[in-house]
């Protein structure tokens, strides 16, 4: 007789999962959606202590098992810090979910080389550092998400730099998912349509590009952080272990507007 | 080091639309929202564009807080400061 999973089983979250730029926007709707999942997150930051701070009062508030890691995953010490944090109260990750990101917004010819070497840096280069530092202590079903963006493969202003990244970021992804499945771990790819964060008012002509985003979302409306936490959870959960390198576009229906 | 915080007091305006007066050399990212990942490259860019330096990943790992910026900054434009 076939047996059918729990919604527990398949949609429960269990150990320690670490997640990278996790204290603000997207990642930290992670950190808390997948701590209330079951999931004990170590919530990665850089810059922002009051961000972290305040994170961590929610979780303590609402008995989420959250704890914060300050480190710079663009650093060998930090990546230290990272692997030798990400495994305090465990033995091993279940996951890893990669959400820091930074970028250069110019036009071609207003970008260096330098600014090249930057946003890879975060996108891309610590992305391959910490998994390869972390390789061995990813449980045998461990689920690796990297959170790119609609740039990787739509010609957006002012995003050549942040959007080829994300490229290398998801071919980089890609690769890795064929190679680590034999270890039972997956890796995955989530892109995040526009969403309604601080991010905006980063980019030149913010304000108008986020009314233009809202109006060609068929919803009428930006996905939340929280959404792509769901979608997250799917990805990361049980339910989700056929599933192995692909790419899941979370972006209410706007990239399918003709 | 008056020049040059007014300088760079300058470039935070520009970039995060923050009052000049309100940064100081003790500023760090916790007091002003917008100075996240993106908007650390994005001041360290117009920081390169005001002062005519190139600043590489290293520099950039050390910008912590004004104090940090402006000695690396004078560390550049080859200003010692006792």
């Amino acid at each position: 007789m076939t047996g059918f999973e729990s919604m527990d089983n398949l949609f429960g979250l269990t150990g320690q999962v670490l997640v990278i730029g996790g204290t603000r926007g997207i990642g930290r709707a992670i950190s808390l959606h997948f701590a209330s999942a079951g999931a004990s997150v170590v919530a990665n930051f850089l810059r922002n202590q009051k961000a972290a701070d305040d994170l961590k009062a929610t979780s303590d508030r609402e008995g989420l098992p959250i704890q914060l890691c300050r480190a710079d995953v663009t650093t060998s010490q930090g990546i230290e810090h990272i692997a030798h944090s990400a495994l305090e109260g465990a033995t091993q990750l279940s996951g890893m979910v990669y959400c820091a990101a930074t970028g250069v917004h110019r036009v071609f010819p207003e970008l260096t080389t330098r600014h090249f070497d930057w946003t890879f840096s975060l996108n891309v280069r610590a992305f391959f550092a910490l998994t390869k530092a972390l390789l061995g202590s990813f449980s045998e079903r461990a689920s690796i998400l990297a959170i790119s963006s609609m740039g990787a493969e739509r010609a957006l202003p002012y995003y050549s730099l942040v959007g080829s990244s994300k490229g290398a970021l998801e071919a980089l992804s890609r690769h890795l998912s064929v190679e680590l499945a034999p270890r039972g771990i997956r890796v995955n790819i989530l892109v995040p349509g526009a969403i309604a964060t601080d991010a905006w008012k980063t980019l030149p002509d913010g304000d108008e590009r986020m009314k233009t985003a809202v109006d060609r979302t068929p919803s009428g409306r930006l996905v939340t952080p929280e959404e792509v936490a769901y979608a997250a959870h799917f990805l990361c959960s049980k339910a989700a272990t056929g599933i192995i390198g692909q790419t899941l576009i979370v972006d209410g229906g706007a990239g399918i507007v003709g | 080091m008056d020049d040059v915080l007014a300088r760079v007091q300058k470039v935070f305006y520009e970039a995060f639309d923050v009052d000049p007066q309100l940064i100081s050399v003790e500023t760090t990212p916790n007091e002003v929202p917008a100075w996240d990942s993106v908007g650390h490259l994005d001041l360290a860019s117009r920081l390169e564009q005001a002062f005519g330096i190139n600043l590489d990943v290293d520099d950039l790992m050390e910008m912590e807080n004004v104090r940090e910026i402006i000695r690396i900054v004078d560390s550049k434009t080859g200003v010692e400061r006792k």
